[in-house]
């Protein structure tokens, strides 16, 4: 019900539906910034918070329920990441260009963030040619819902949701090589 | 290829689905003739993977974003170098690392990107961070500045060595007092934040740090402000909510509903956090965020008597008012809630007593020992460090230089100055003088200009005999300064006290800086009336300048390094900056007095005087005793001015001294011995009061004990050419020539030199030999003029002059007393001989023409009217052989003043006044009055020393009486006869190998054989 007031545009309830969903926001941003590595501790409550902020700054959308809520968070997650990615390719590359030489220059970090917006390009692109397969991967991997909460909310069998991401993912492969300004995206080249 | 993109798809996982060697013969059938679906299909499959490999690719970017923080070790962040990483928060990671500034561990955090990124939120970041910094609170972490690194925002805070809260409670529920002593200690940080409007927020175990000893300590504040929504980019009632995610269990309902949050809302956290302490239990946890946000919403926790029985009932309410679900019916301040502990902790002893739970597992095991053994001492323990971490009036404290890490040079040496005046204006802090800290460190073998790092003023404490010292630092926060003051033991290295405040521009950070000093004082152990009496605003206390009271500061050290002449030119720039500086006028006054430029010294002098209500109390009540025993020459008021300074001030050594000076002045030896002695007392190693206990004593006749003050002051390896000078005139009052020409000796060479050629001359003078004394006072001049002296030499030359008088060549001595005067006519000490020396030699012009100009300009000085211008004008009567008119002004020379050491000549006095009285007296023939002055002056050998006044006083005393063998008659003539005598036979073996052409000798001996 909550929900819908804030679809309503009552932006109080925000506030108010905050308490139902602040341990879905918080899996969420756990998910990205809890990895498996021992001693990665960076709290996920900024992260939370970042997103509670934009939802907030967000004209209220029209949602249905607690999943959809869940996904519109997801892509305000996706947001929030690549603003941020985009924010620190730019100091990157900016303010300190000239002091970079051409090896620095492949260093990883500076990768880091640009791979995070060739993903966003890609999705973009995915999204013009399925906005269903973009969506999934959105609420998937920037929204960690889980494969039963995608299928309900995209209205599929739970199997298909599988199937649908691996579809998404060996496009977005593609997608990601073919713009070759980097060096191939796999798992394997990832810096963890 | 979109028409057949569903196609494609379910050709892929179509594929997948096919073990590999049926792949290829699938693809053929199923794509025919359609190369180009075919070959879409393939792509797919080459980029296929059976993980997720997009989701742990976006997962590795977000982690690098958010990791590229991670510092290594070693790195420096200024003047700060990173050593490991201790812990982390929501707002970024927590690193050890080193001051390398300041030689101190500090505690670094590096802030989380979603904070540093936008530009809104790192400036309201900065404004946290300030407001933080402003806290300033024994209970709140101390922020000492926030810089930025490359991308990254740090902020420096002090390293804490002990255990969170959350840490202590895993070891189960603390015993209820100790609960109780956290939990004031915690109301106390909030009283002090929220007096400044700063709310918490975010108030749990984790930010809750109990150092060793059990001092508490509130963590991140502002910070939790920072994870708010930006309020300026949401529309609409949420705007003034300003919602504040605190940790889920400790936030109070109206947070939880997404309300303002008010400074009540870290009472709700706070109860919910003594309840933990108290049961070992959360108030409000269920299993699920959503759960527990509705618990505190709608439930109550269990009373804490379900968990301890033994509680004073008092706890269960204050903890139940905390956690009122209504805001209104919480405690509506932090400090009624640390009264209402307080008093609970105060009564709690005599109606409750301890019983230890039973212990409930291995866990006890552990804690029982800690926290009984806390709970045992804890309460002694902290009356007693409260005790020793104050001083007393007793001790001294030095003060470090400033580090500055603003990058601004005028704060280098500009805030110590600054500190100094603002700690001197306190009768409690006794700030160790630069002197001493040169002397300190001359004994570590180190230069004198050596920085004196903590490390270094630490020694110095040390060997000085000091309780603390103080370092002061300045950083930059944004477009603010966050000033840092804090005490230490030198000793233990204990913290004995501790203050920080930011300023919002540089214009006010003297005001800050003031404002933290009178903090420091009261956390010391001032009292608060004196904090408050004495609490001058710094920068009216001082300059409002920086520029100004840089220039000073440099002109202070140069002083110290190079001389007066060096440091003269800052001083001239400090006072150029700031015309109203008096602190500045004041040292060029000092500068020149030591110079010998006594009429300059007089005009910045009498500047810094009028303007001496833009100093602090000490300075204030200085520059006044000051100006009147220097520029007006009121002993009276300089002795009383230096007197309230004592009073005011009973522990600094100096007024002691200069109330000593002045009663010398007056002629009041005794008294002067006994403030010398004071001063001595509090500073035993310094060597200006030997030098002056030797005068006073020699002054009273008492040259034993003269040469026992000497051998003090060598004895602790004190050495100044006063103390050699001294030793010279015993021996020469003692006739042993040996320790005479050893003292001689240790002048060849020296900047001094003059000095003893001056006393050579006189000793020859003494006996009548002239020429040689003539020689010597040359080779005095020549040498004064050598060692830049030209004052001294001048007055050498007017000794020389009145000698010359007396001696009877008034052509030599008119001519010499010229020379002088030529020499250096702007000091009041050449002029004063001249004017006697003019007199004497006849020339009642010129001696009047300056008597008049010095009457004009020292109208009310109490030497000058009581001694010096009576014996000008008298003498100027005998000239004009109006002898009663001479004795009338001689009148009123008082009797102590008239043996005064004399302010403006350098050695004690020759008490010129009383031989022109003597002789006026026997002008007038009146020859026991004459014989009672020149008495005087032979019974004052140890004022005296050399001077030819005390040769010829034996003649003085010889004529008197035999003026009075002729006026008198019988017995007492025949008495008189023979005193008179006596006295010629004395002065003539004295003069026995005199120079033969001495006109008064000649006279000496006419009237011996006369009178035989």
């Amino acid at each position: 019900m909550l929900v819908h007031e804030y679809a309503q545009g009552d932006k109080d309830a925000l506030g108010r539906l905050l308490p139902l969903v602040y341990g879905e926001l918080r899996r969420i941003a756990q998910k990205h910034l809890w990895g498996e590595r021992p001693g990665h501790t960076l709290q996920p409550t900024a992260l939370v918070h970042e997103m509670y902020a934009k939802l907030a700054g967000q004209s209220a959308p029209d949602v249905r329920d607690r999943i959809h809520f869940l996904s519109i968070a997801a892509g305000v997650m996706r947001q929030i990441l690549i603003d941020h990615a985009r924010t620190k390719y730019a100091q990157k590359r900016g303010g300190r260009q000239e002091m970079l030489s051409l090896d620095e220059a492949q260093h990883a970090c500076l990768e880091k963030p640009a791979i995070m917006i060739r993903i966003d390009d890609a999705l973009n692109e995915l999204a013009r040619q399925d906005p269903p397969k973009a969506r999934l991967v959105e609420m998937r991997f920037f929204g960690g819902l889980t494969a039963e909460e995608s299928a309900q909310l995209l209205n599929i069998p739970v199997n298909s949701v599988r199937r649908e991401l691996r579809v998404a993912q060996a496009w977005l492969q593609r997608e990601l090589n073919q713009n070759s300004q980097g060096p191939k995206l796999s798992t394997g080249t990832l810096p963890s | 290829m979109m028409e057949n993109w569903e196609r494609i798809q379910s050709l892929f996982l179509e594929v997948l689905d096919l073990r590999p060697e049926q792949r290829a013969p699938f693809l053929d059938a199923a794509c025919a003739d359609d190369s180009e679906m075919r070959q879409e299909v393939e792509s797919l499959l080459a980029h296929d993977s059976d993980g997720e490999q997009i989701a742990e690719a976006i997962e590795g970017a977000t982690h690098s974003l958010f990791d590229s923080t991670a510092i290594e070790p070693g790195t420096k962040l200024g003047d700060y170098e990173v050593l490991r990483l201790i812990g982390s928060g929501g707002m970024g990671e927590v690193y050890r690392a080193e001051d390398l500034r300041l030689e101190r561990y500090v505690a670094i955090k590096v802030l989380s990107p979603f904070v540093t990124n936008d530009p809104d939120r790192l400036r309201r970041f900065e404004q946290e961070a300030r407001a933080a910094a402003a806290l300033n609170h024994p209970n709140i972490l101390a922020v000492y500045q926030m810089g930025v690194y490359q991308d990254t925002t740090y902020l420096v805070s002090e390293l804490l060595e002990g255990d969170n809260l959350r840490e202590l409670m895993k070891l189960g529920p603390l015993p209820w007092r100790t609960a109780v002593e956290y939990a004031v200690q915690i109301a106390h940080g909030l009283s002090a934040a929220h007096g400044k409007g700063i709310v918490h927020r975010d108030l749990k175990p984790e930010n809750l740090f109990v150092a060793k000893g059990g001092h508490l300590k509130i963590l991140d504040f502002g910070l939790a402000k920072l994870t708010s929504v930006d309020q300026a980019s949401v529309p609409g009632p949420l705007t003034e909510a300003g919602l504040v995610m605190g940790t889920v269990g400790y936030m109070s309902p109206e947070q939880v509903r997404g309300q303002i949050v008010d400074y009540r809302s870290d009472f709700f956290a706070f109860g919910a956090i003594l309840y933990e302490m108290l049961s070992g239990q959360r108030a409000f946890t269920r299993p699920t965020a959503a759960d527990t946000m509705s618990a505190i919403l709608n439930e109550d926790p269990p009373a804490i008597s379900q968990f301890l029985t033994m509680t004073p009932p008092g706890l269960q309410r204050v903890v139940r008012r905390c956690l009122e679900k209504n805001r209104d019916q919480r405690f509506q301040s932090a400090s009624d809630l640390a009264f209402a502990l307080e008093a609970l902790s105060d009564t709690g002893t005599s109606t409750v007593s301890e019983v230890p739970s039973a212990p409930r597992g291995p866990v006890w095991k552990v804690a029982i020992p800690l926290v009984a053994a806390a709970l045992l001492v804890g309460g002694a323990l902290n009356r007693r460090s409260s005790q020793n971490k104050r001083l007393t009036e007793k001790d001294t404290t030095v003060l470090a230089d400033f580090v500055n890490t603003t990058g601004d040079p005028v704060f280098d040496d500009a805030l110590k100055t600054a500190l100094t005046v603002s700690l001197r204006q306190s009768p409690f802090v006794n700030v160790l003088s630069d002197n001493k800290v040169v002397a300190t460190l001359r004994l570590m073998a180190r230069p004198t200009a050596t920085p004196l790092t903590p490390d270094v003023t630490r020694e110095i404490c040390q060997r000085a005999g000091s309780k603390a010292y103080i370092a002061g630092s300045i950083a930059p926060l944004g477009s603010h300064y966050v000033l840092g003051l804090k005490a230490m033991n030198c000793q233990s290295g204990d913290l004995l006290a501790e203050e920080q405040v930011t300023a919002p521009s540089k214009e006010k950070v003297l005001d800050a800086l003031g404002g933290a000093a009178s903090k420091l004082r009261s956390q010391l152990g001032e009292s608060l009336a004196t904090v408050q009496t004495f609490d001058v605003p710094l920068a009216e206390a001082t300059t409002s300048s920086l520029e100004a009271l840089k220039a000073h500061s440099l002109g202070v050290k140069t002083l110290g390094e190079k001389g007066a002449a060096d440091g003269l030119p800052y001083f001239q720039r400090a006072i150029e900056l700031d015309p109203n500086f008096a602190m500045g006028y004041s040292a060029l006054g000092d500068g020149y007095n030591s110079l010998g430029e006594v009429g300059r010294a007089s005009e910045y002098y009498t500047k810094a005087f009028e303007l001496r209500d833009h100093t602090g109390e000490r300075e204030k009540l200085a520059i006044t005793a000051n100006y009147y025993s220097s520029v007006t020459g009121e002993l009276d008021k300089a002795a009383r001015a230096y007197q309230g300074l004592i009073e005011r001030y009973p522990r600094d050594s100096r007024p002691y001294n200069e109330l000593a000076n002045v009663l010398t002045g007056q002629g009041q030896y005794e008294k002067a011995a006994d403030a010398y002695h004071q001063s001595l007392r509090l500073d035993p190693n310094s060597t200006a009061p030997y030098g002056n206990l030797g005068n006073t004593a020699m002054a009273m006749q008492h040259f034993d004990e003269a040469r026992q003050m000497i051998r003090e002051a060598h004895a602790r390896k004190l050495d100044d050419f006063i103390l050699h000078t001294q030793s010279y005139a015993l021996a020469f009052l003692t006739s042993d020539s040996v320790g005479m020409a050893d003292e001689q000796k240790w002048f060849a060479g020296r900047p001094e030199e003059n000095d003893m050629l001056s006393l050579a001359a006189d000793t020859e003078a003494y006996s009548g030999h002239l020429g040689k004394a003539r020689e010597l006072s040359r080779r005095a001049l020549d040498s004064s003029i050598r060692a830049d002296s030209k004052e001294t030499g001048a007055i050498w030359q007017e000794n020389a002059a009145l000698r010359e008088a007396a001696f009877g060549n008034l052509r030599e001595a008119k001519q010499v007393a010229a020379d002088g005067y030529r020499l250096f006519p702007t000091s009041q000490g050449v002029e004063v001989e001249a004017a006697l020396a003019y007199a004497m030699a006849g020339d009642t012009a010129r001696a009047e023409s300056l008597a008049q100009a010095l009457n004009k300009r020292s109208p009310v000085d109490t030497q000058m009217q009581l001694v010096w211008l009576p014996a000008v004008h008298a003498q100027e009567a005998l000239d004009q052989k109006h002898f009663a008119e001479a004795l009338d002004d001689l009148r009123v020379i008082a009797p102590s003043v008239e043996f005064g050491q004399m302010a403006f000549v350098d050695n004690l006095s020759c008490l010129y006044a009383t031989y022109i009285h003597g002789e006026a007296y026997l002008a007038a023939g009146q020859g026991a009055a004459a014989a009672a002055e020149f008495q005087k002056i032979l019974d004052h050998g140890g004022i005296v020393w050399n001077c030819w006044t005390g040769a010829l006083a034996h003649l003085g005393f010889a004529r008197a009486n035999a003026l009075q063998a002729r006026t008198s008659q019988g017995a007492d003539a025949d008495a008189a006869r023979v005193r008179s005598l006596a006295a010629y036979e004395g002065f003539l073996t004295l003069w026995k190998d005199a120079d033969p052409d001495l006109p008064i000798l000649k006279e000496a001996k006419a009237e011996c054989a006369k009178l035989r």
